[in-house]
């Protein structure tokens, strides 16, 4: 069970998205019994599959929702709003029940939220129907005081409907059943079976009667029974304590007072009587060769098996991870193998590197491909997100979105969540005004917030915008200077004005609110999205909208990047960075000693890469000029020399190199050397 | 010939659960993600067994049961529900509908081995 109990977790995250997506529908109209229906199913699911794998808590509260969510379903009522509201605070809850060992914290949550369920449906039902069901799915014998260590005789009588083999019986692995619970005698009968021309093979005839020895509960014998009690007349009578199976006079003597329709008592004692043997002759017509059944879909077989196509199947994220990682090993390795065959010139080597040369990069692409989701998959997250605080803020806001099907990595996906709701939260909060604001303003009273995705190159471009008041430049310009960000005498573009709210400790709203003034700005937001090698900008205008724009690469783990060389090292420029190469000689850097170098009439700031990490050798006389931009910013790094172009797989550096940020990681060479992956980004930030 | 198990169920862990267990148990399994999946699988093929859930989209296990009771090739087979609800008036329902048995959530692979043996060997 462990194994799967891992997949059900993953299982029931998903039906917490569901439950938010039905209960976001039922929200819009309350009468959407298809909703009902599924949210019953979820819970229902959740019930049974949490008590299999051990989540009993979860099985627990889900239990009493699944409950008050019958109550919907099989009274086709309308939900309310409160069970609406209270269902989507049950899944918080539920997101906690999902452990295995809870403590006490978690018992006593979980009774609340059954407690609290209960006088909901309590509130839905006046009289409360007793939903709690019994323990036994049938009528059950109270206990029997049976020692388990003794064996009990028991006599049993079966006597199956004709049309026992409707619903799918087979009365002889029954009969084979009690066989295996201890010691039997069995006697079947056939005196219903008719002349041979008369049988109807979909019909049973036959009977049986039977002693058990058993060590088992009487209990466990009527379970024997149990699907077909109603199909089937079945007699099950105690005989005697202990194994009696072979003791004939107790048999016999039993069989004989049932013949007579007295009251047998159970022998306590083996009674040794010798005197009955004349009437067990009275059931000389019994048979004791087992009946054969025929199972009437034998021989009706079809054996063409048509072929069912899957259309996806669901893999674990870990073993994609690997199959990336693999991937990367295969591209590390064919680099090696280039390497190696073009220092052997051998023409047919040649042709089989380029070959595969060609396949491990539909490799990558395949393996790339296959790790990328589509951005609807965190879709749920933000219109819960808009419900709930649409209520907190009693703002009233629609939701737009639109190329939600567009994918991306799926850990840039995760990591992109919280950035996401942030901006999401700051919009609703700071940007889309109240109704009444909106009212004066002639807006439309309800306000809305749009999320557009798209790919642009490689390149998945987000934009979230709402129609709320815009940002005020000057108010934010007076603000940074307050806050010591710029001084009064920066001249700043209205564009680079407002951007200014990505810096730290900046925030514009005077009262610091329950939904956005977490002490979290969107400096933060900023960073995060940095961490994924993309970018955020901010446009806006005043009373008409606010824009977020979010740029962020398709992948995280491979770049196109430009190798090159400084000294005896190797070092990767992204290509996505890249604008202009050129050579430069030593005369031309040594100028200038403000640490610019005048290209085609730019003066561009640059940080010599030799000078900074290389000291120990001499400077090449010639050199190279890599520019690069961020943000409207032009930057040249100087290197040795440019090698080629270079797909780069990228591993992170060790946790002992995390006190740097300006290489983003490393990648492994053809040849087993290290190249340096560069955060053109950081080094802009940094040295400029 | 090994034997066919037909599991339609549409909770995935619960669905891996059965054929585990049930592939370990030396059956066959097919596997159908609702009613309507499963009523494909009923085209021909000998289909020894089928074990199903009661609460499913696109078509419940009840109507399940009931489209399988009305196919010629199948009309005998064991049908098992798989439910949590002991409450008899749904268990009823089943056996209306022609289910053989039914198993109970949660089960253990004792218990599922032990009810199968009731209806399929």
């Amino acid at each position: 069970m462990i194994l799967f109990q891992e997949r059900f977790k993953e299982e029931v995250k998903e039906y917490f998205e569901r439950l938010e997506t039905g209960l976001l529908l039922l929200e819009q109209d309350t009468e959407n019994f298809q909703a009902i229906d599924e949210i019953f199913r979820i819970m229902h699911s959740m019930k049974g599959s949490g008590g299999m794998f051990g989540f009993d808590l979860l099985s627990d509260v889900t239990h009493d929702l699944e409950s008050l969510y019958d109550i919907f379903r099989t009274k086709k009522m309308p939900i309310n709003s409160e069970v609406i509201s209270f269902t989507l605070n049950a899944i918080d809850g539920l997101h906690h029940l999902l452990i295995q060992e809870p403590t006490e914290e978690h018992h006593l949550m979980a009774q609340k939220m059954k407690a609290e369920t209960q006088l909901l449906i309590g509130k839905l039902i006046p009289s409360v129907e007793k939903m709690n069901e019994k323990d036994g799915p049938d009528n059950r014998t109270t206990d029997l005081k049976v020692t388990t260590d003794n064996q009990t005789t028991y006599f049993i009588s079966f006597k199956p409907d004709e049309n026992i083999f409707e619903n799918g019986t087979n009365p002889l692995y029954l009969i084979d059943e009690l066989n295996a619970l201890g010691e039997c005698n069995i006697q079947t009968f056939f005196d219903l079976l008719p002349e041979l021309s008369k049988i109807n093979p979909t019909k049973c005839y036959t009977s049986w009667e039977m002693f058990v020895a058993t060590a088992e509960e009487l209990d466990t014998l009527h379970d024997v029974f149990i699907f077909v009690s109603e199909k089937a007349r079945i007699e099950i009578e105690k005989v005697a304590t202990g194994n009696m199976i072979h003791n004939e006079s107790i048999l016999a003597g039993f069989l004989n007072s049932r013949l007579n329709k007295e009251t047998w008592t159970a022998t306590e004692q083996p009674t040794v009587e010798e005197n009955i043997e004349d009437e067990i002759s009275t059931n000389e017509e019994i048979q004791e060769s087992p009946v054969e059944i025929n199972q009437p879909e034998k021989g009706l077989k079809i054996n063409s098996l048509p072929t069912t196509t899957v259309d996806s199947i669901r893999v674990d994220s870990q073993k994609i991870d690997q199959y990336m990682n693999l991937v990367s090993e295969l591209i590390t390795a064919q680099s090696r193998l280039e390497l190696v065959s073009s220092e052997i010139h051998h023409s047919d080597l040649e042709i089989v590197t380029e070959t595969l040369d060609k396949i491990g990069r539909q490799l990558r692409e395949n393996a790339f491909e296959m790790s990328l989701i589509p951005l609807q998959s965190i879709a749920v997250r933000f219109k819960r997100l808009i419900h709930d605080l649409s209520k907190t803020l009693e703002k009233k806001v629609e939701l737009v979105t639109e190329g939600l099907e567009t994918e991306l990595d799926k850990n840039i996906i995760e990591k992109l969540v919280e950035p996401l709701l942030h901006i999401i939260r700051n919009s609703l909060d700071h940007g889309i005004e109240s109704t009444e604001e909106r009212i004066a303003k002639s807006k439309n009273a309800v306000g809305t917030i749009t999320i557009k995705a798209s790919t642009v190159g490689s390149y998945v471009q987000i934009e979230i915008s709402d129609d709320g008041a815009g940002l005020n430049p000057k108010k934010i310009r007076d603000k940074a200077i307050s806050k010591g960000l710029i001084s009064e005498q920066d001249i700043l573009t209205e564009n680079e004005i407002i951007n200014l709210v990505f810096e730290p400790g900046f925030s514009t709203s005077e009262l610091v609110t329950d939904v956005s003034g977490r002490g979290v700005g969107l400096d933060v937001v900023r960073r995060k999205v940095q961490e994924m090698r993309g970018t955020i900008k901010i446009t806006s205008e005043p009373d008409r909208f606010t824009m977020f724009i979010l740029k962020l690469p398709l992948s995280l783990s491979i770049i196109d990047g430009l190798l090159t060389r400084v000294g005896g090292y190797y070092y990767v420029i992204p290509s996505s960075g890249i604008k202009k190469i050129y050579d430069v000689n030593q005369q031309l850097l040594k100028n200038d000693f403000r640490q610019v170098v005048e290209l085609e009439g730019n003066q561009i700031p640059y940080l010599n890469m030799h000078q900074e990490f290389e000291q120990e050798s001499d400077l090449p006389e010639n050199q190279i000029v890599v520019t690069v931009s961020f943000e409207n910013q032009v930057f040249g790094l100087i290197v040795d020399e440019v090698i080629r172009e270079y797909q780069a797989v990228i591993k992170p550096l060790g946790k002992l190199l995390n006190a740097q940020d300006i290489f983003s990681g490393a990648s492994i060479l053809g040849n087993g050397q290290l190249a340096l992956v560069l955060d053109t980004n950081k080094i802009i930030q940094e040295y400029s | 010939m090994l034997k066919q198990i037909l599991i339609a169920d549409d909770s995935e862990s619960i669905r891996e659960v059965l054929a585990f267990s049930l592939t370990n148990a030396g059956f066959q399994v097919l596997v159908a993600i609702d009613g309507a999946d499963a009523l494909r699988f009923f085209d021909g093929r000998t289909i020894d067994l089928l074990l199903t859930d009661f609460h499913m989209p696109n078509m419940n296990g009840l109507e399940l049961i009931g489209r399988v009771r009305e196919l010629e090739h199948y009309k005998y087979i064991p049908i098992l529900v798989l439910t949590t609800e002991n409450q008899k008036s749904i268990i009823q329902n089943a056996k209306d509908a022609g289910a053989t048995g039914w198993l109970l959530k949660p089960f253990n692979t004792e218990k599922l081995i032990q009810t199968l043996r009731k209806v399929i060997r």
